[in-house]
């Protein structure tokens, strides 16, 4: 069994409120899942309340999964996303949980480094002029809103806006070309 | 705003899933997405063509302490407070199938909740006229949450949704509390503008709306389940 069945198959354990699959799926996820929470949040404590959150979320909702929603763990992160976001937003202090000066070469040194090779996603990303593309990215993991993006990138909100909305545009007709 | 359009619901769902669809609008693209599928179906496309950029985030292992707080809040604890007795004891005002339903809610909240978490400070059973329980309520004053826990799978109906409502004193308008879920458990919040509202308020309802809540800001459709605020 690969990973991604053996997490579904625990997902579908947890739906019938078994304890031990679901202590096991925790083991094998949370590291994956803490790991965007601090890559989102900077800071401990809110990751550990959104992880937190996000697993006695699936524990509840587990029968609301269904393989036709996508993957078990795409599943999973997006709740802790969400969660993520909405504390990101309820928290005023957003300014203080942001990303260092240099994220946005960070993000793009990210993005290449140790790739075997370029996934579709990738090659419909490097498809974005740059700028857009790290707004998109900036956007993605950091939570960042249109207002935010405009203040650090130094370009108008209505720019910024449209720089998103075109950017996801492309995006998608470039990955429905692909499937 | 047009929720048939297609295209429009793409690109809504493209920023509800990278995080730029924010405020007001976003969570009433969340309510409207338990109602209308072509939202759910946009979502699921982006999460699963967005979120392979998670591959690349480093894997951190959290402290022990998260595990430990979430198997409090969703394992039974072994031994329920004493004080437990007393407050069934202050329901009897209520009829003896009600009792039932909600000694067996706070049995639940005793011990599904860790001795460090906060305790919900009201509760409530939703049922029809003729005592069917729907839903659970618990209200926490101390952080203004709400969780709502759905008894069974409450469907209702094509193009309309359940919505909760305060029901204050002294001839105040009802106050909603956003939307129901049709099964499982959902998180709800009080601004503090209603949690002052609370203080004077004895029952909640639940009407019967179109999809994405009442238009008005008031209930518009039947009221088809109501129940006690208890406090405890």
């Amino acid at each position: 069994m690969n990973a991604f069945d053996e997490i579904q198959d625990l997902l579908a354990k947890t739906a019938m409120r078994d304890q031990v699959a679901f202590e096991n799926l925790y083991e094998i996820t949370s590291p994956k899942m803490y790991g965007l929470a601090m890559k989102m949040l900077k800071r401990r404590d809110w990751a550990d309340e959104v992880l937190q959150e996000a697993f006695v979320k699936i524990w509840y909702n587990a029968e609301q999964y269904h393989h036709q929603k996508g993957s078990a763990i795409n599943w999973m992160l997006s709740i802790l996303r969400y969660r993520a976001i909405d504390m990101l937003r309820a928290q005023s202090k957003f300014d203080e949980a942001i990303l260092e000066a240099d994220a946005l070469e960070n993000i793009s040194v990210d993005r290449n480094k140790g790739k075997a090779f370029d996934t579709d996603l990738d090659e419909c990303l490097d498809e974005l002029q740059e700028k857009q593309k790290n707004s998109l990215l900036l956007a993605f993991y950091e939570g960042y809103t249109h207002q935010e993006l405009s203040r650090r990138l130094s370009v108008p909100l209505g720019t910024m806006k449209s720089w998103i909305r075109r950017s996801l545009e492309k995006l998608r007709s470039c990955l429905d070309e692909i499937y | 705003m047009r929720y048939t359009n297609p295209e429009l619901i793409d690109k809504l769902a493209a920023e509800y899933v990278l995080g730029t669809l924010h405020g007001s609008a976003r969570k009433r693209f969340e309510r409207l997405s338990l109602s209308i599928p072509l939202i759910r179906e946009r979502i699921t496309y982006w999460e699963e063509n967005l979120l392979p950029l998670h591959e690349e985030i480093n894997s951190v292992t959290p402290s022990n302490k998260v595990w430990r707080h979430i198997k409090d809040r969703i394992l039974p604890r072994s031994n329920p407070p004493v004080s437990f007795w007393g407050n069934v004891r202050t329901w009897r005002s209520v009829s003896f199938a009600m009792s039932l339903i909600i000694a067996l809610v706070v049995v639940n909240i005793y011990t599904v909740k860790p001795v460090t978490e906060p305790i919900a400070q009201y509760i409530t059973v939703l049922a029809t006229e003729n005592s069917q329980a729907a839903w659970i309520v618990r209200m926490y004053t101390e952080t203004g949450n709400i969780t709502v826990q759905a008894l069974k799978t409450n469907e209702p109906g094509l193009k309309k949704v359940f919505e909760l409502w305060m029901l204050p004193d002294g001839g105040v308008p009802p106050k909603s509390l956003g939307l129901m879920p049709v099964s499982g458990e959902k998180s709800l919040s009080m601004s503090v503008p209603l949690l002052q509202t609370l203080f004077n308020t004895k029952a909640l309802a639940v009407s019967l709306e179109p999809a994405g809540g009442s238009p008005t800001g008031l209930p518009t459709g039947d009221v088809l389940y109501t129940g006690k605020l208890n406090s405890i």
